[in-house]
C-alpha cells in the first residue's frame, strides 16, 4: 500500500507515492533526488538531515513522509535556489566547511537560529547547533559564520 | 627561487566549500545509477563461530533479490588487508568478529535486499569469544589465525635502563588504560560500482588510497589491475576509518557477477560494528629523572586490541612504540609492544596512529615526575625535548627540523598557561556553584611522525596540465577527505608560478585521470604531494623554456606565465604560438626522503611535527561534571600553506582530543558491541567543545617540504587528549589513569580522595 | 643491459635480499625483470621504474632502477 503526498518543497507544489512508514529523508533524497540533504544516523542523533518542515528545523530521519502532506518543506537545495544564501556565503568564507558532510544540515540549523533570535547570543548559537554533529571542524568556524550572518542580517534590518 | 606571494599562508576560500554548502556535491553515498542494485551485507551472527552450511535459497526467493554471493563467488584471493591478507572478503569457515561479512545480496530495491540479508541461513557453531588480549596472548590460548594471537610484537632498548634508574631521583610507574573509540565520520561507508565505457570494473567509493584500492579489488576478483577502476574524489570524512577496504570489494564483487550497476551505504549500526576502531591499549609506563630534571628512563609497555583481523594494527603498533619516549632526549630506554587478536571488533588506522595512545601515558607520567621533582611542568618538558641531531627515544638521530622546544617556549608566553595558578573560574555559568568549581590547566608535549616512514617507498606523484589559454589542471590521485589538501596544492601551485587560484582547477582521485599520489594518510599530503606540485611547476617553467627556445630562439632557461602569455627571455608571446591547441602535461614525483637506518618493521619515520598543547578545565566537584573551557594549540607543521585549513585541523582536532578525554569509547560484551548509533556512542557536540580556541602556528620551516611546509592534522589532535587529562589533575589533585574520564569517575575518585 | 632492482616488505622477503642487479636483454619489460628475480608475479607486486609507476610492458633501458614493493603500508 502506497499514500500519495502533496506538499511544497523549495516553494513549489510537489507529489510524491510513499509507503506510509517511509521517513522525509528518504523521499527527499531517493524520491525527490534532492541530495543535500544527508543521512547520518537514522535516529535523529546527529542533525545532517536537517530540514526546515513549516520552517522548524526537524531531523528529517525521523519525521515520516505523510507528516509533510500539506505542509512546507524547506532544504539546502531551496536556500540557495537564488544563489549561495548569506549564511551559506559566511560558511564559505568563514572556513566553516571541511568534510562538509554536516554542512547542509548545519546550515539548516543555523538558519534556525536566524530566524529565532535577531541577535543570537554565542550560547544561543551553540545551543542551536548542539543537535548537529560535526567531526572536522570542531565547530568554532561554523559559531563564527552564524555569528557573522547575524550582524550583517542585523545591519540590513536597521539600514532600512 | 624564492618567490613569497601572498596566496601561501593565506586565508583562502576552499575551492569545493561553494558546492558542498549549497549541497550540490555529489558524496559516494548521494551517487546513484539507472538500473542499478542495492547491495546488502549478511554479516555474522557471532563474535566468534565456525560456519558449518550457508542457504542462500531463501533469499533468492525474495521478490526483487537478483543475486546472492557467498565465498565461492569470489574469484580471486578471499583475502584482503592492507599489510596482511588475514581478511575474508565472504567468509567461509568461520566469523573472528560481528562486522564479517559472510554474503552479499544484489537487489532491486533496498527493502529487498534487506529483507533478502535476512533470509540468508548460516548455520554457525558457536565457540567461545576471545575477549581479553592478555588471555589471548597466553599459550594454550585458541588461536585465532594461523600463526597464534600474536599479530605482531615489537622490542627496543636502548642504553642501561638499570643503571640508569639507580640514578633517578624520582621514578614513577603507572598503568593506563585506553578505549576502541570509532572515528565517527559522518557519511557512512558508502559508494556506486559498474562498468565504465572503456569495460573498465569501476568503483566510485569512498577511500584514502585509489591505488591500494584497486590493488585490494584486482586481487579479490583475480583481475589484471588495468580492468580495475577507482574513483575516490570527494569522502564524507575519514580520519583512518577508511583506509582498509570497506565496500569496494563487495562493490564489484556484484557488478562482476551481474555485470549490473550496484550501489551500497553503510548504516550508522553496521558502519560502527564493521570498520576498523582506534586500538583499545593497556599501557605501562615506568619513567625516571634526576634531581636536576634530566629525563633518564622511559620504560613502556602495550597491549594493543588489534581485533579480528591485521589491517594496519602491525604498523600502529610500530609507531605507538616509536612515539614510546615522545619528543625528548632519554638515554635509557625500552619498549615492548604486542598487537593482539581477539573477537573485539577490529582496529587500524586512526588519527595519531598509535603515537595517541602512547601520548596519554608518556605525558601524564611527564606531569607526574615534574610535580615530584616540584618543577614546572613545561619547564621540565623544555629541559627534556628533542634537538635536531638528537637521538630519538629508539636511538636514531633526529635529522629533520625540529620545533618541539620552540612549540613549549610558545606555550610558555600564551595566555593561558601564565593563567594557570588562577584556581577560581574566570565567568562560571551558574555562579551559586562557583564553590564547587575547580579550575586546572595543563599541557602535553608531542611529535608525531609524518609520512609511512622507511618500510616501503613513499611517493607522490601529480600530473600538471597547461591549457592554451593559460588555465592549468592539477592532477592528484589523494582524496579530499575533509582535510582542504585540494586548495593547499593549488595554493603552492598558485604560488610557483605566480597563476592566480582562479585560473587553476584539480582532478582528484580516479585510477583512470590521476596519477599514483600515495595515500591520504599519516599527516603526508601536504608534505609529499604539495613537494610533487612544487615540482610539477618547475618542470612546467623549464619545458616550456625549452620549447620556447627551440620555436623561438630565446635564450635557454624557464619561461614563465602571464595569463595567456608565456614571458621569457626573449620577451612576451602568446601562449597559444608554442602550443596551438595541444594542452602540455609535465608529471612530476617526490619520493619522501627516509632515514639512513631501517629498525625494521618499517621505522624510523625521518620527518616529525611537534606541537605542546594547554588546556583549561573546569570541573565541578558537586555533579563531577568536566567542562573544557579554552585550548591553546602551538603547532609546529613548518611553514603554513593554508591559515584557515590550519585552524580547521588544529580546532577539529582539539574536539576530538576532547571526545577521546572525556566521553567516547565504543563498549563491547563478549564481543558484541553496546554502543552502535550516536545516542551510545556520543562525540562531542557545539557544547562541549570551548568557545575559547587558539592556534599558534609555530612555523619552523622543514627545507625537504614544499616551502618549508609540513603537515598538522594528526599532531593537532594527539595532544589535546593528555593536556585535558593533566589539566584535570591539575584542577582536582586527583589523576585518572583509564579514559574516558566521566562524571561518575569524577565523583566516586572525589569520594575515595575524602576516605 | 644492466637494471637494479630494490625490493621492500613482502617482495624483498621472497626474493630474500633487498638489491639486485639483473642482466637482461635489449627490449626487455618490467615483466622480464619480474621473471628475471625469480619472483611470481602477483597484482599486488607494485613496480617503479626510476621512481615511476610502471606496467608490466613498460620497456626498460640500461641503467634503469627499479623498485619492487607492495602497498602493504598506511598510517
Amino acid at each position: 500500500m502506497s499514500l500519495t503526498i502533496h506538499f511544497t518543497l523549495n516553494g513549489s507544489p510537489v507529489v510524491f507515492e510513499v509507503e506510509p512508514e517511509e521517513r522525509l529523508v528518504h523521499t527527499l533524497r531517493e524520491r525527490a533526488g534532492l541530495t543535500g540533504t544527508k543521512l547520518g544516523c537514522g535516529i535523529g542523533e546527529c542533525g545532517a538531515c536537517s530540514v526546515l518542515l513549516d520552517g522548524k528545523l526537524v531531523p528529517s530521519c525521523l519525521v515520516l513522509s505523510a507528516q509533510a502532506d500539506g505542509h512546507e518543506v524547506t532544504t539546502i537545495e531551496g536556500l540557495s535556489k537564488n544563489g549561495l544564501s548569506d549564511l551559506q556565503r559566511a560558511f564559505v568564507e568563514e572556513g566553516a566547511v571541511q568534510c562538509g558532510y554536516c554542512t547542509p544540515g548545519m546550515v539548516m540549523a543555523g538558519e534556525a537560529v536566524l530566524r529565532r533570535y535577531q541577535r543570537p547570543t554565542t550560547r544561543q548559537i551553540r545551543a542551536g547547533i548542539a543537535g548537529n554533529l560535526c567531526r572536522c571542524t570542531g565547530y568554532a568556524k561554523i559559531v563564527s559564520a552564524i555569528r557573522k550572518t547575524a550582524r550583517r542580517r542585523a545591519h540590513r534590518r536597521s539600514g532600512r | 627561487m624564492d618567490k613569497t606571494p601572498s596566496v601561501v599562508g593565506a586565508r583562502v576560500k576552499r575551492i569545493d566549500a561553494e558546492d558542498k554548502v549549497a549541497g550540490r556535491t555529489l558524496y559516494p553515498s548521494d551517487k546513484t545509477l539507472p538500473g542499478m542494485l542495492w547491495v546488502e551485507v549478511v554479516r555474522a551472527a557471532h563474535p566468534h563461530a565456525r560456519i558449518r552450511e550457508i542457504d542462500v535459497k531463501p533469499a533468492l526467493e525474495v521478490p526483487g533479490v537478483v543475486r546472492v554471493l557467498t565465498h565461492r563467488d569470489v574469484p580471486g584471493e578471499n583475502a584482503f588487508g592492507i599489510q596482511i591478507q588475514d581478511m575474508p572478503v565472504l567468509c567461509f569457515d568461520r566469523v573472528r568478529y560481528l562486522g564479517d561479512a559472510v554474503a552479499l545480496v544484489g537487489a532491486e530495491t533496498r527493502q529487498a535486499a534487506r529483507e533478502g540479508a535476512r533470509r540468508v541461513r548460516v548455520d554457525y557453531e558457536v565457540l567461545e569469544p576471545i575477549t581479553d588480549p592478555e588471555a589471548a596472548m597466553a599459550p594454550g590460548a585458541v588461536a585465532l589465525h594461523p600463526k597464534g594471537n600474536i599479530m605482531h610484537q615489537g622490542h627496543f632498548e636502548k642504553g642501561d635502563l638499570a643503571a640508569g634508574f639507580a640514578c633517578c631521583a624520582v621514578i614513577v610507574e603507572n598503568d593506563y588504560s585506553v578505549p576502541m573509540i570509532d572515528h565517527a565520520f559522518l557519511e557512512t561507508e558508502a559508494g556506486i560500482s559498474y562498468y565504465d565505457e572503456h569495460g573498465r570494473l569501476t568503483v566510485d567509493a569512498c577511500g584514502q588510497y585509489i591505488y591500494r584500492d584497486q590493488t585490494q579489488i584486482a586481487r579479490a576478483l583475480g583481475l589484471p589491475l588495468h580492468q580495475v577502476r577507482v574513483m575516490a574524489p570527494i569522502v564524507g570524512g575519514a580520519f583512518g576509518g577508511k583506509d582498509e577496504v570497506t565496500v569496494q570489494i563487495h562493490l564489484a564483487l556484484m557488478t562482476f557477477h551481474t555485470q549490473r550497476p550496484c550501489r551500497m551505504v553503510a548504516t550508522r549500526e553496521e558502519s560502527i560494528v564493521s570498520h576498523t576502531k582506534r586500538h583499545p591499549v593497556k599501557m605501562s609506563y615506568k619513567t625516571g629523572a634526576d634531581r636536576q630534571g634530566n629525563l633518564l628512563c622511559v620504560q613502556a609497555r602495550f597491549v594493543a586490541d588489534t581485533g579480528a583481523y591485521a589491517s594496519l594494527g602491525g604498523p600502529v603498533l610500530n609507531v605507538m612504540m616509536e612515539h614510546a619516549a615522545g619528543p625528548y632526549r632519554v638515554p635509557n630506554v625500552k619498549v615492548d609492544g604486542y598487537a593482539v587478536y581477539t573477537n573485539n571488533g577490529f582496529s587500524g588506522a586512526f588519527r595519531g596512529f598509535g603515537c595517541t595512545q602512547a601520548c596519554v601515558g608518556l605525558e601524564s607520567q611527564m606531569d607526574l615526575m615534574a610535580a615530584a621533582l616540584r618543577l614546572d611542568p613545561l619547564k621540565f618538558r623544555e629541559q627534556n625535548v628533542l634537538h635536531k641531531g638528537d637521538l630519538a627515544g629508539l636511538g636514531y638521530p633526529m635529522t629533520c627540523e625540529v620545533g618541539a622546544g620552540r612549540t613549549v617556549r610558545s606555550a610558555q608566553r600564551g595566555a593561558l598557561y601564565r593563567s594557570r595558578r588562577r584556581r577560581a573560574p574566570a565567568k562560571p555559568a551558574t555562579p551559586s556553584l562557583k564553590p564547587y568549581l575547580r579550575r586546572g590547566v595543563g599541557v602535553a608535549t608531542q611529535m608525531q611522525g609524518l609520512g609511512l616512514g622507511i618500510g616501503i617507498p613513499d611517493y607522490a606523484e601529480v600530473g600538471l596540465d597547461l591549457r592554451p589559454d593559460g588555465t592549468l589542471q592539477l592532477r592528484a590521485g589523494t582524496n579530499e577527505i575533509g582535510q582542504g589538501a585540494y586548495t593547499a596544492y593549488l595554493q603552492i601551485l598558485s604560488g610557483r608560478l605566480g597563476v592566480p587560484l582562479s585560473r587553476l582547477s584539480m582532478v582528484g582521485a580516479d585510477t583512470a585521470l590521476t596519477p599514483d599520489s600515495g595515500t591520504t594518510t599519516a599527516s603526508r599530503t601536504i608534505f609529499a604531494v604539495g613537494k610533487a606540485v612544487e615540482l610539477a611547476a618547475e618542470k612546467l617553467e623549464r619545458v616550456l623554456g625549452e620549447r620556447a627556445e627551440r620555436a623561438f630562439g630565446w635564450a635557454p632557461g624557464p619561461a614563465r606565465l602571464q595569463g595567456d602569455q608565456l614571458a621569457g627571455s626573449g620577451g612576451r608571446r602568446p601562449l597559444r604560438e608554442l602550443l596551438g591547441d595541444e594542452e602540455l602535461s609535465v608529471q612530476a614525483v617526490f619520493h619522501v626522503p627516509v632515514a639512513e637506518r631501517e629498525m625494521g618493521d618499517g621505522l624510523p619515520h625521518r620527518f616529525y611535527s611537534f606541537g605542546t598543547h594547554v588546556a583549561e578545565v573546569e570541573v565541578n566537584t558537586l555533579t563531577g561534571e568536566i567542562a573544557v573551557t579554552a585550548v591553546e594549540a602551538h603547532l609546529d607543521g613548518g611553514k603554513v600553506i593554508s591559515r584557515t585549513g590550519f585552524e580547521g585541523q588544529s580546532e577539529g582536532g582539539i574536539a576530538q582530543g576532547i571526545g577521546y578525554a572525556l566521553m567516547e569509547e565504543v563498549r563491547l560484551e563478549g564481543g558484541r558491541f553496546l554502543t552502535t548509533n550516536f545516542h551510545t556512542y556520543v562525540i562531542p557536540t557545539s557544547l562541549d567543545v570551548p568557545e575559547d580556541l587558539r592556534t599558534v602556528p609555530v612555523e619552523v620551516r622543514e627545507p625537504e617540504g614544499p616551502y618549508g611546509a609540513k603537515g598538522i592534522s594528526e599532531t593537532a589532535m594527539v595532544g589535546v587528549t593528555p593536556a585535558v587529562l593533566n589539566a584535570i589533575a591539575d584542577a582536582l589533585g586527583v589523576r585518572f589513569f583509564r579514559l574516558p574520564v566521566r562524571a561518575e569517575d569524577v565523583l566516586a575518585a572525589l569520594q575515595e580522595k575524602k576516605t | 643491459m644492466k637494471v637494479t632492482v630494490e625490493l621492500f616488505g613482502p617482495q624483498r622477503e621472497r626474493a630474500g635480499q633487498g638489491r639486485l642487479v639483473l642482466e637482461l636483454p635489449a627490449g626487455a619489460t618490467v615483466a622480464d625483470a619480474i621473471r628475471g628475480a625469480g619472483l611470481v608475479d602477483r597484482v599486488d607486486l607494485w613496480v617503479l621504474v626510476d621512481g615511476r609507476r610502471a606496467t608490466r610492458d613498460s620497456a626498460l633501458a640500461d641503467g634503469a632502477r627499479l623498485t619492487f614493493f607492495s602497498p602493504v603500508g598506511g598510517g
